[in-house]
């Protein structure tokens, strides 16, 4: 009788087990398709037409609601953030980046473009002179390069004087491609009253 | 059990005697975060329109000004739904609003022409209630008044 018991509960045990090593790589293939990539893009499925290396895009021409010649394309871009590591070009930056390839894509040329970027708040630093910058975080300013494509095509970068003060920086410390203004906050109200849309990045 | 005790008792002290050597360090840490060390002049920051709120430092600057650009509305709606920091201190998005108030008017735009509204909601509210419902709330004469 015992001998049975025994072999009973061994069989349940070793089936518990046995069920719950099954389970176990059924979860660990979970967790490792989590974590592989997806399925990769083909190429040229990414690309950044007008700022070249910044904002890659993935264009589709028959999308809705695409930027068209004929409109005033008026935009005002306003960052006040810093994500990420300081050794990369400000995401602000680069979605600024992302909307001049689209708008070029889609057919509008550079020079109808009136784009302005405000940069306050946190951004400020990125807005430093390759010096400066250096002296702070050791290393180039990743977002000169940008900020030089970007007027290379007529969009303008402005900084927030009141954050540069804020910040304790001598105006001077400034990157020269960097157009100062009185604020932020006044860059985009003088801007909305004379048309132009507000885009927050 | 004795040694053992004398283990306890030299572990916790040299903890304690770490942490004393590197209280110095952590002092000087949070006081560099609060000290304002780069002294500025003291007439670096004014409030010319808005007398002791929303302090700006005003350098005149051609672009995007609104003193210098013709035809200009200067309309503006504020929309305040925050309510950040000390309840007894004045809101920040109200701050905020003296602030671009001073740079228009130092900038040069008369006051009479600002067409200013400020939209309070949310988590802002609470600042806008009178000083009598304020001080039953908070205990303290409503700062945003």
């Amino acid at each position: 009788m015992r001998s049975v018991v025994s072999y009973a509960l061994i069989a349940i045990v070793g089936g518990f087990v046995g069920a719950t090593v099954s389970k176990g790589d059924d979860l660990y293939q979970r967790v490792v398709s989590h974590f592989s990539s997806a399925p990769a893009d083909p190429d040229g499925f990414w690309s950044t037409p007008a700022v070249d290396g910044y904002g890659k895009i993935h264009y589709e021409p028959d999308a809705a609601f695409k930027p068209v010649v004929g409109l005033s394309n008026k935009v005002v871009f306003q960052i006040t953030r810093s994500e990420g590591e300081m050794t990369r070009p400000n995401l602000g930056l680069e979605r600024v980046a992302r909307v001049v390839n689209l708008y070029i894509a889609s057919g509008v040329p550079a020079d109808d473009l009136h784009f302005v970027v405000s940069v306050t708040g946190d951004a400020t630093p990125a807005m430093l002179d390759n010096a400066h910058f250096q002296q702070f975080y050791q290393a180039d300013n990743p977002n000169l390069a940008l900020i030089g494509a970007l007027n290379k095509l007529g969009v303008k970068v402005s900084v927030c004087d009141q954050s540069v003060a804020f910040h304790h920086f001598p105006r001077a410390w400034i990157d020269p491609s960097v157009i100062h203004a009185l604020s932020s906050p006044t860059t985009v109200s003088t801007l909305e009253n004379q048309g132009y849309a507000l885009l927050q990045m | 059990m004795r040694p053992a005790s004398y283990i306890v008792i030299a572990a916790l002290a040299g903890f304690v005697g770490g942490n004393v050597l590197q209280l110095p360090d952590l002092v000087d840490k949070v006081s560099d975060k609060f000290a304002d060390k780069k002294s500025e002049p003291a007439d670096f920051w004014s409030t010319p329109a808005i007398e002791g709120y929303g302090k700006i430092h005003f350098v005149n600057v051609p672009d995007y000004n609104p003193a210098t650009t013709p035809g200009l509305s200067n309309k503006i709606v504020f929309q305040i739904n925050r309510n950040e920091g000390d309840v007894r201190q004045p809101n920040l998005g109200l701050e905020r609003v003296a602030r671009v108030t001073n740079l228009y008017y130092a900038a040069g735009v008369p006051l009479d022409q600002l067409k200013f509204v400020v939209s309070i909601n949310s988590d802002a509210v609470p600042a806008a209630l009178n000083n009598e419902q304020f001080r039953k709330t908070y205990g303290t004469d409503n700062p945003n008044l």
